[in-house]
């Protein structure tokens, strides 16, 4: 069914149109970055590139953002790989294998994904603390994947539901094992989620706040979200033009990488393969 | 055989070499800008530290590794706390004085009293000082500023109003013997409102946010806050209606706005430093902010500040009373965890100097906290910390009590109430006195 070609042109304005507050954010965004002062949406007191030093020089004693960045990149990497990895061997086992308490576990993981991670903050605190891993990059990691994990358990459920048995059960015959299945076989096939599966864990672990906010107390260890909030003073005029300008480097990564993972990502909503 | 000379030669070279670098951490907070000295001036005393230790011969060097918060005092306690608790705690702390009694009840503080006496620098501190770090007999941290929180007056509005300028000159004096009181403050304010000098709500204000200066009234209200016999807290309900009464007056005859609280300090600074507000009461500091980031900034700064604003004690409640201002002195503390803290006390009596204190105190306009820095040529020189320095005399402080946050959360939801309305001042003083009996139990007596 496409739409038709003369209706068309006015879905794109109309569309066009609704968009237009967020389109207008993003403007206000890159405007302010580079110029002086910024009145409503209209640069004024000319352009300015020192809302970047930021890439160059420390501010105000802060760490260097490429440390932030680093530690960003580690800690959106390391969560998304953790949570693909589990996820995956976790739901493949609930999809194919019969084992007691199977669906009170299936149940749990859903009841476990419907704690907010604020609620659980004081918990985590003392149990990193316990191991050791209080304010350090691990211990968030750990923590984000392992809110997130069941969600992921979810989805990926749903993908390896959709792969026929028949494969499998051809390997089986043929004497393979559960884990050269899983491995060789299953995987493969559920490649769209487990890169939109990547995708979706990789954004959320970039935007995170809260939990490195709470775990994570010395700058030597910062992610770009805690950069971003120190930006932010209580009695001090606010540099906006360096926020928007920290905002639009934290921003930029998450921008590619949706261009580039967008088409994984709606495979999520969509459900398994079929092939 | 060549070889190995070369390598004998290498090790021994790379012995000598070898320091052993002791990395000491600290941090500090504004969290204006303005107060990032205390950051880099441990900076500095760790190189004039390992000056001296070069002299020595000490097998060691020393680092220091700072960080400076600007964001608010909520999220510095908070990471701090947490530090604490997990043992990450950096060997430096620098924080209000008020926190010192929470902070070593917790275990979390090393006495300093040894060191007190060990190093000279530490005698030249105003002894005053020494007893706002004073908990329990031991004394916890060092000194590392003072200020003093006075009363702005808008010059330009006041001459506006039909001030001449002798009257305006003698504000400060009025106040000073408390002959121009709350009530004389109140009278202008409605008159700067009535004749459109200033819009109304915008005649008086206070910070926006909760802190220390609200128990200004309170104090000027003749109250105490803790009992200095048995170390209780007090809260005096005759004090406490009279400041919340006061509080109330100034929203009802419009010279504050009901929306001023959670205003946010952006807006709070560059409507009273461009001259929208008659009065407000800030700190000293606040000079320093005004002039380099706010609305004076383009204006002139410090000479724009001279022409347009003047300052005074907090007014007196009624004729005759006294008028007050309240200090929060910063101080450094160790850690009690820190495995370095002979090193640390000896970097604190490094900072200790009036070099240092000077610069702080030129930059972020607070006060001196040594007496030999009075004595700088540029301190004497610096017409606005000479003519603050009065103020002194009439300071107050806050109490030291592991209970004092909770109290002051308390006595400032009172006011929020009334200044919104939602509670007549009496009905205020009973809801507060109710939740501090409950919170604080055995810590309390109401009076």
């Amino acid at each position: 069914m496409g739409l038709n070609r003369r209706v068309w042109p006015w879905w794109a304005v109309l569309l066009g149109l609704l968009s237009l507050p967020i389109v207008a954010g993003y403007l206000w965004l890159v405007l302010s970055s580079l110029s002086n002062q910024m009145h409503g949406l209209l640069p004024t007191g000319g352009w300015k590139l020192q809302n970047w030093r930021f890439l160059w020089e420390s501010v105000g004693g802060r760490p260097s953002i490429w440390g932030a960045l680093s530690n960003t990149l580690i800690f959106a990497f390391g969560v998304a790989a953790l949570e693909v990895l589990i996820s995956a061997m976790t739901a493949y086992a609930i999809s194919r294998l019969r084992f007691p308490g199977r669906g009170i576990y299936l149940g749990m993981i859903l009841v476990l994904h419907s704690f907010p991670a604020v609620s659980l903050l004081i918990a985590i605190f003392y149990i990193l603390r316990l191991l050791g891993l209080f304010d350090t990059l691990i211990g968030v990691i750990l923590v984000k994947a392992a809110l997130d994990i069941p969600l992921g358990i979810w989805v990926l459920k749903g993908f390896f539901d959709g792969l026929s048995w028949d494969m499998e059960m051809a390997a089986l015959t043929d004497g393979a094992s559960r884990w050269v299945i899983f491995w060789r076989i299953a995987l493969p096939l559920v490649r769209p989620g487990l890169l939109a599966l990547g995708t979706f864990a990789l954004l959320s672990a970039w935007g995170e706040f809260i939990l490195p906010y709470t775990l994570i107390i010395s700058n030597k260890t910062w992610t770009l979200s805690l950069y971003l909030q120190s930006l932010i003073g209580a009695v001090d005029l606010t540099d906006y033009g360096l926020l928007a300008a920290v905002g639009l480097f934290y921003l930029l990564p998450v921008v590619v990488l949706f261009l580039l993972g967008q088409r994984y990502l709606l495979d999520i909503y969509g459900g398994g393969s079929k092939g | 055989m060549k070889g190995r000379v070369v390598l004998a030669i290498l090790i021994f070279l790379g012995l000598a070499q070898a320091q052993e670098v002791i990395t000491l951490q600290a941090w500090t907070i504004g969290p204006e800008e303005a107060s990032r000295t205390r950051a880099t001036n441990l900076v500095a005393a760790a190189e004039e530290l390992n000056k001296a230790l070069v002299a020595e011969k000490a097998p060691y060097r020393v680092k220091v590794e700072t960080s400076f918060e600007t964001t608010n005092w909520d999220n510095y306690h908070r990471r701090l706390l947490l530090a604490f608790q997990s043992n990450k705690a950096p060997d430096i702390v620098q924080s209000a004085h008020v926190d010192v009694g929470t902070y070593a009840d917790g275990g979390y503080l090393a006495p300093l009293d040894n060191y007190i006496n060990e190093y000279a620098q530490f005698k030249n501190v105003i002894p005053t000082l020494w007893n706002a770090v004073t908990y329990k007999g031991k004394r916890w941290g060092i000194p590392q500023d003072t200020e003093a929180r006075p009363l702005y007056f808008n010059k330009t509005l006041l001459a506006k109003l039909g001030w001449s300028q002798a009257q305006i000159d003698a504000l400060p004096q009025q106040i000073r013997d408390g002959k121009f009181t709350w009530q004389d403050l109140i009278k202008v304010g409605q008159e700067a409102v009535q004749k459109g000098v200033v819009k109304p709500g915008y005649a008086y204000w206070h910070r926006p946010v909760n802190g220390a200066d609200f128990f200004e009234y309170y104090y000027a209200c003749g109250g105490s806050l803790q009992d200095s016999q048995n170390g209780k807290l007090v809260f005096s309900k005759a004090a406490s209606l009279c400041a919340y009464q006061l509080l109330a007056d100034l929203v009802k005859a419009n010279l504050t706005s009901k929306n001023l609280l959670g205003m946010s300090w952006d807006n709070w600074h560059n409507a009273v430093s461009s001259g929208e507000v008659l009065f407000a009461s800030a700190g000293t500091w606040t000079w320093a902010q005004w002039a380099t980031q706010y609305y004076p900034k383009d204006h002139g700064g410090y000479d724009y500040l001279w022409k347009n604003f003047g300052f005074a004690l907090q007014p007196a409640i009624k004729p005759g009373g006294k008028p007050v201002t309240l200090s929060q002195p910063q101080a450094y503390m160790i850690w009690s965890g820190s495995k370095h803290a002979d090193l640390a006390a000896r970097l604190l009596a490094m900072v200790t100097q009036a070099s240092f204190d000077e610069k702080h105190a030129l930059q972020s306009a607070h006060l001196p906290v040594l007496r030999t820095t009075y004595a700088l040529p540029e301190i004497k020189s610096n017409e606005f910390l000479q003519d603050v320095a009065y103020l002194l005399d009439f300071t107050t402080f806050q109490p030291m009590s592991p209970g004092w946050g909770q109290y002051g959360d308390s006595f400032f939801r009172g006011i929020s109430a009334v200044e919104s309305g939602q509670l007549s001042p009496q009905d205020a003083v009973g809801f507060v006195a109710q939740e501090l009996s409950q919170k604080l139990k055995g810590d309390l007596e109401v009076q």
